[in-house]
């Protein structure tokens, strides 16, 4: 038998995050008590009209431009007809000709260090339906339709992908991208990032496909990952007995790790797919096109080299693109003050750590970036110490609070002034008389307890460094003599 | 001395801001000639006698409001208005026990305008038909003569309207449902132009060609209240934002500078000798006093009935798929799984005109037919469409009849569905084209039965349609009030 290769195209599910549904204005937040996220428009009363959420429209736009695709000025919803008893409408509203998107493309980097373009064929926006919930014990089939009508972009490849692992880098690489992009949220627990994988196999090198199977929805990328590997072996087995693969609809079970036949091309539905006559066509203007263009961030190699220009380690500005939100806060801060490794070790250590521990995004952190740039500032004049700024962080980032104001009426800036520290060391030197002889007799390691006593005195306040300073000198003014003496 | 349900719907507001009488004593007038005909006529599936007469009392408390359209007036809804709370049917066992939780934005606008919502009238079923005998719910009489038809879909509001029982009415037109009743029973029905009153909240039938508007006894009624609904709707994207115009405020044309379009196609068919007779005496009147007749040719009118029946049907299909006996509405008591829950509750609560249409429709959308029959008929309307436009190129209005037989016996045409749908060919290319259309009385026939003639404007040209309206009322011998 010939070798086979896998001929692998992807159809990704993506909510659009906006606070409100496609076609009414009810909330798209997860979890809510089943149907209360509602209205006449989402439940399908009769009567009701649909009206297009411009949001969405600019996020499946924003996305389109990202991924390098031709937004159309003009593209049309058409009504998707089947039954089933989480569509309210009995249809879904989708788009056929023309799509918000056509065509565009992502790069993605092979293992071997070669790099491979896999190219788009679509991107159009339809709402989402909503869910049936099975209770075995009752007996029961119930519907709940917070769901429905929450906005959706279908991202539609071309068969350009060849493996399980291409596969899943790619979706790995497009999350993270219109995750950063804010087009979606991303969260794949929620259902917000899902994946239908057609899937074929083809003599090597042959250009005439073979017949292809769908596997549906798969809403993690190992998944997706199994679910392929699955099914080019059974494919492939198939092929190895002389049979051959029929065009069915699949399942995966990821429990069992395999895949299973959901229905035939005979049992196919015919959508019956028409111009939706409820909604003009959607519009999007130059001046909003233009508008988005310039929103887009730069891409993740752009992004690198901007902030490796400004001065980080590119390691540095690798993990701070891995982070969503950071990169926006770091430049924001930036601008403020250019003191970019300063500003990196704080989010680093400080800022980062607590907006995860509290699950926020930087963006929505109370202390926005010009207080981390003026945490910097007092860092490195030396106002505040490193100890000092990490201990009143948590209250700063708790309060927002601007470090520089909290200074100037909290009194907490570190003392540097030798005049204003010299009658402490004086003080200190006097109660522990014997450990500054210890001290001036060569037993180095007994200053830091004589400094940490002035901190005490000081209530913390002493520049710790100042401080030993000024204890070395004045202990050996003080009692060269006597120790001498006393040896 | 005249009864309070005889004044035209002009008559009773001016009264009512005067204090002639007051708004309880209008309603209990209207209220009274319902319970005294609808024995007879079935024009209405709910009357709101309570709720209408609180309102009443309270609108009485208040004093007049004249900065309000429709003061203290009395209004009826055809059964696809959603009234929140209200029993809501489509004239359809499918929906037999559904309540809507919201409210139709015509029904919100007329109640702002300070309107009596007095009753929700017959209709067939979805607005498939035209007369009113696929209702599922009741039979509604022509008041003219009780033997026939009152002609369709808003049938209830056109047999309702002229026997009195309201003095204006809101219906639906999707391919002459408020023209061709008002022309069958002898009273004025006017179909604004499509986005020129929101459609929120009305039930759907043919969304790109669903359009609600007024039926009254008198022109002048028509245009208040279509002053009192139209406008745009942020929630229906189809409404219109092209300026309304003051529909209620009308100056009569000087006929010597009028010219109305005559289209061939619509007057050299075939009529019944009454009709016929009527619709001469008309056009010879019009001369008489000056109006100028242009005689045009519109060539692509043969092809509407076909082209309507093509898109209507798709449309319809798709949104009736909602009625699916999962959320609301009739659920059959009997079924074994999730299809025969749907097939038996679809096949007990639809009539047969109304999935004879959704097959239809479902049928022209279908893989591998989409493309000869919705496409094309796609094609056809565009051509239609030129068509009026052409026509009005060098005239002021088209004119036309509304319907080649006046109101027929009951049953004439229930089995045969091919030559029902022929006899709309006069009023479905206006919903084709857009355009707004006004029907009103032409004269009585030797039978007694009333005939109507439509005039056909530009897109959003209503005043100038209803300005001519008021013109030819005046020309066109006036009909007595229908004898119940």
């Amino acid at each position: 038998m010939e070798t086979m290769e896998p001929v692998i195209g992807l159809e990704i599910h993506a909510q659009l995050n906006t606070r409100t549904k496609l076609f009414c204005a009810c909330p798209t937040e997860f979890g809510a008590v089943p149907n209360t996220n509602v209205c006449e428009v989402c439940t399908g009363q009769p009567g009701a009209l649909p009206r297009m959420n411009g949001k969405a429209l600019e996020l499946a736009a924003k996305a389109g431009l990202a991924l390098g695709s031709a937004v159309n000025r003009e593209s049309l919803f058409s009504r998707k007809n089947y039954f089933y008893p989480d569509l309210p409408n009995g249809f879904q509203t989708s788009q056929l000709d023309p799509p918000i998107c056509q065509g565009g493309s992502l790069t993605l980097e092979l293992g071997d260090g070669t790099e491979k373009t896999v190219r788009l064929n679509r991107i159009h926006m339809e709402d989402d339906a909503g869910k049936c919930l099975h209770d075995e014990k009752r007996g029961l089939s119930l519907v709940d339709l917070n769901r429905a009508g929450t906005p959706l972009i279908e991202i539609v490849t071309e068969p350009d992908l060849s493996s399980a692992s291409e596969a899943v880098n790619f979706l790995k690489k497009l999350h993270a991208l219109l995750v950063r992009l804010g087009v979606t949220k991303g969260r794949m627990e929620e259902g917000e990032f899902r994946c239908d994988v057609n899937i074929s196999l083809k003599p090597k090198g042959s250009p005439v496909l073979g017949t292809r199977a769908e596997i549906k929805n798969l809403n993690s990328f190992k998944f997706v990952g199994q679910a392929i590997e699955y099914e080019i072996e059974r494919q492939t087995g198939v092929y190895g007995r002389g049979g051959s693969v029929s065009q069915e609809t699949l399942h995966f079970d990821s429990e069992k790790g395999e895949t299973r036949s959901l229905r035939s091309k005979e049992e196919a539905h015919d959508y019956r797919y028409f111009p939706q006559p409820d909604l003009p066509p959607v519009e999007i203007s130059g001046e909003l096109l233009a508008r988005l263009r310039e929103t887009l961030p730069p891409t993740p190699e752009e992004a690198k080299k901007r902030l490796v220009a400004l001065g980080l380690k590119p390691r540095q500005a690798e993990l701070l693109l891995e982070r969503p939100g950071a990169p926006e806060y770091f430049h924001e801060a930036h601008k403020i003050d250019d003191d970019a490794p300063r500003i990196y070790s704080l989010m680093e250590e400080l800022f980062l750590p607590a907006c995860q521990k509290e699950g926020l995004d930087p963006s929505d952190s109370l202390f926005a970036p010009p207080k981390l740039a003026a945490l910097a500032k007092l860092l490195r004049d030396g106002t505040v110490g490193r100890r000092k700024a990490q201990e009143l962080f948590p209250d700063f980032f708790a309060k927002g609070s601007d470090p520089s104001e909290a200074v100037r009426s909290g009194n907490l800036s570190q003392i540097t002034d030798p005049s204003e520290l010299l009658p402490m060391v004086e003080k200190v030197a006097g109660a522990f008389e014997k450990e500054a002889k210890k001290f001036l007799s060569g037993e180095e390691k007994i200053l830091s307890f004589l400094v940490g006593q002035v901190m005490k005195e000081s209530r913390g306040r002493a520049c710790p460094k100042t401080s030993a300073e000024l204890m070395k000198n004045h202990v050996k003014e003080r009692f060269a003599g006597a120790a001498k003496e006393t040896v | 001395m005249t009864k309070l349900h005889e004044l035209s719907l002009e008559e009773a507001r001016a009264g009512l801001l005067k204090k002639d009488f007051k708004v309880l004593e209008l309603a209990e007038s209207v209220l009274s000639r319902i319970e005294e005909v609808e024995p007879k006529i079935r024009a209405c599936l709910e009357v709101f006698g309570e709720e209408t007469r609180k309102a009443a009392a309270a609108m009485d408390e208040a004093g007049p409001d004249p900065s309000k359209k429709l003061w203290g007036v009395p209004v009826s809804v055809k059964d696809v208005f959603l009234v929140k709370g209200a029993p809501t049917t489509a004239g359809s066992r499918i929906l037999e026990n559904y309540v809507p939780g919201y409210e139709a934005t015509v029904v919100e606008k007329l109640r702002e305008e300070g309107a009596l919502i007095v009753a929700k009238t017959n209709l067939d079923e979805f607005a498939m038909g035209s007369s009113t005998e696929f209702s599922a719910y009741a039979t509604t009489k022509n008041p003219r003569n009780l033997e026939r038809v009152p002609g369709g879909s808003s049938g209830g509001a056109a047999a309702g309207v002229t026997a009195g029982e309201f003095p204006g009415a809101f219906g639906t037109d999707t391919g002459g449902s408020i023209r061709q009743p008002a022309a069958l029973c002898g009273c004025v029905g006017l179909k604004p132009t499509y986005g020129r009153v929101s459609r929120y909240g009305i039930i759907a039938y043919g969304s790109s060609l669903d359009q609600a508007g007024p039926l009254a006894r008198k022109v002048k009624d028509t245009g208040i209240l279509l002053a009192s609904v139209a406008g745009p709707d942020p929630r229906d994207s189809t409404s219109s934002s092209v300026k309304t115009d003051d529909y209620a405020d009308l100056a009569e044309p000087d006929p010597g500078k009028l010219t109305f379009a005559i289209p061939k196609e619509f007057w050299e068919g075939t009529f019944d000798p009454n009709v016929k007779k009527v619709l001469d005496r008309a056009l010879d009147l019009l001369k008489e006093n000056g109006v100028a007749l242009k005689p045009v040719s519109m060539p692509r009118i043969g092809y509407s009935v076909a082209t309507y029946y093509v898109l209507a049907a798709s449309e319809a299909s798709t949104n009736l798929a909602r009625y699916d006996g999962v959320r609301y509405g009739h659920r059959a008591k009997k079924y074994d799984d999730l299809l025969s829950l749907y097939v038996n509750s679809r096949t007990e609560g639809f009539g047969k005109e109304v999935k004879r249409r959704i097959l239809l429709g479902t049928f022209a959308l279908s893989s591998g037919y989409y493309d000869a029959y919705f496409k094309k008929a796609a094609k056809v309307r565009r051509l239609i469409r030129e068509d009026f436009e052409k026509a009005l190129e060098g005239a002021d209005l088209i004119l036309a009849p509304v319907s080649s037989i006046p109101a027929w016996p009951f049953g004439a045409f229930t089995d045969d569905p091919l030559t029902q749908y022929q006899l709309d060919v006069m009023t479905l290319p206006l919903n084709l084209a857009g355009g707004p259309g006004l029907s009103l009385p032409a004269g009585l026939g030797d039978d007694g039965l009333p005939v109507g003639v439509q005039l056909f404007g530009k897109p959003f040209g209503e005043k100038k349609l209803l300005e001519a309206g008021l013109l030819l009322e005046k020309i066109f011998p006036a009909l007595p009030a229908a004898v119940v």
